[in-house]
């Protein structure tokens, strides 16, 4: 092989492994996050029903949305690392008051994962609420060699934290500490 | 006999989705597939939990059924490798080294196996029986699940990433065609008499009709968000989708109308039917269980629990 092939073949693995573009990798990741709220499910609700309205989580610092709660909508929402990712909703059902959305638009620097999907929903809990936010998602680098920065672990981690910081938001909110 | 014969095969070689019939007296026995917890477990109908687990290298993906040995060979995306599990013996004979990131499998008679490589965008061919070197076809973007028809002369494969359905010969390994789905096909399902097959595409929630004869897209029908999973009974008249993001099995019947929808549990794809078409077996990978669907109510009647992520169910008569 000559030096020549050798430096593209290179290239191409560096570009291969750098711009996985929006890849759905064949190994899904998933997390699972629950807070208990003390308010009744409706309170709840009431705060994250709008697809639009992300201003409960502290991880988001700006929201721009279309399409309302329909099958359909989406949202462009800016994460605290100032980084762009867009989401489009799939299912809204007030009765059981929960949506499921995905990732239209992915964003590695916003978040290490190459694709989601997530479920957020409230359910009554004794005298409260509990809500429970589910993610199924992929590694930011859906090749077999992924860098520590874009691997299982790594997008693992990410989601659940960010999970974890948009329900603690939200129980601040509704309990009226924040 | 001819009959049952391609019967044996049209069931085995659907990979996340099986149908089966017509084989009287021969003992069905259920196999879900679990990604997390790298497991091949067969589960009970009666006893209502799973009977025994094989043990399997990391991150098992999708998996085929030999049509004419009890073998069982299962992909390994993350490991680059296809394990050959031995069902009778439960336990892995051996494992096959492949290229790029393995996913969809089918294996014909006479222990042909062919293994879709999703990052590579290709499908290679390997005589498991003999010393003929692999050889490899070109598919589209992100090749899936794949499918053989019960004669065993064409080859389906979904391409997740190109929106497309490629129909390969088998015979000369050439492209008869290849055809436009909906958005992200990845799940596909051949009705028991092998003349539609159905394509559940992922982003557009749809499910896409092929006649297998003019290898076009007939009909397009609306399933529910994300269909990762899709089965069709034995009679021909009703196909079962998994709503992925919507945690449901949607029934599609009749020639159009809304679906009936089945609650299961978080995150279902795999899904298989009984010979009997009256049981339908659902791998819901988020909650680490299989539903099991009466389709004669429309209603989950049961849940199996089972090793983590479990992604694929398939059904064998075989007597192992």
């Amino acid at each position: 092989m000559t030096l020549f092939a050798r430096m593209m073949g290179a290239l191409a693995l560096w570009i291969g492994a750098t711009a996985p573009g929006l890849a759905h990798g064949p190994t899904p990741q998933k997390a699972e996050e629950k807070i208990t709220i003390a308010a009744p499910p409706a309170k709840v609700w009431a705060a994250l029903k709008e697809f639009a309205d992300f201003s409960w989580n502290p991880g988001i610092t700006k929201t721009e949305a279309t399409g309302g709660n329909a099958a359909g909508a989406t949202r462009t929402i800016t994460l605290k690392n100032g980084k762009v990712l867009v989401e489009g909703l799939d299912e809204y059902t007030a009765e059981s008051m929960s949506y499921g959305y995905r990732l239209s638009t992915e964003n590695l620097e916003a978040l290490p994962v190459s694709f989601y999907s997530a479920t957020i929903a409230v359910t009554p809990a004794g005298e409260g609420s509990e809500v429970t936010w589910i993610g199924r998602f992929y590694r930011g680098d859906t090749s077999n060699f992924p860098p520590e920065n874009l691997n299982d672990e790594a997008a693992v981690k990410a989601m659940t934290e960010f999970l974890q910081e948009g329900l603690t938001g939200l129980k601040a909110k509704v309990e009226g500490k924040s | 006999m001819r009959r049952n014969l391609s019967w044996m095969r049209a069931a085995a070689l659907l990979s996340a989705c099986l149908v089966y019939a017509d084989v009287a007296g021969a003992a069905e026995r259920i196999y879900v597939l679990s990604q997390t917890g790298a497991k091949l477990t067969e589960i009970g109908d009666e006893a209502g939990d799973a009977l025994s687990s094989i043990a399997l290298d990391k991150a098992p993906a999708t998996l085929a059924l030999a049509p004419d040995a009890p073998l069982a060979y299962v992909t390994h995306p993350d490991l680059g490798s296809v394990s050959v599990v031995d069902l009778a013996e439960q336990r892995v004979l051996r494992t096959i080294k492949m290229p790029g990131s393995p996913f969809g499998v089918a294996v014909a008679s006479g222990g042909r196996l062919y293994v879709a490589d999703w990052n590579g965008d290709e499908i290679s061919v390997i005589e498991t029986a003999g010393e003929k070197p692999a050889r490899t076809v070109k598919a589209g973007r992100a090749p899936a699940h794949l499918l053989l028809t019960p004669n065993e002369k064409l080859l389906f494969v979904a391409n997740r990433e190109s929106n497309s359905v490629s129909a390969i010969r088998t015979e000369d390994l050439t492209i008869a065609a290849t055809i436009p789905v909906g958005h992200a096909p990845f799940a596909i399902a051949l009705s028991p008499d092998a003349k539609r097959l159905y394509v559940g595409n992922v982003q557009s929630g749809n499910v896409s009709v092929i006649d297998v004869e003019q290898l076009a897209v007939i009909e397009t029908r609306k399933s529910g968000a994300m269909p990762y999973g899709a089965a069709v009974t034995p009679d021909g008249a009703r196909v079962l989708i998994t709503n992925q993001q919507s945690g449901s099995v949607a029934v599609l019947a009749g020639e159009n109308g809304t679906p009936s929808s089945i609650r299961v549990g978080g995150y279902p794809e795999g899904i298989a039917i009984r010979a009997d078409g009256r049981r339908a077996y659902v791998a819901n990978w988020f909650s680490d269980d299989v539903s099991v669907l009466d389709l004669d109510s429309l209603k989950e009647i049961r849940r199996i629990k089972c090793p983590g992520g479990p992604r694929s169910v398939v059904i064998s008569h075989r007597k192992p």
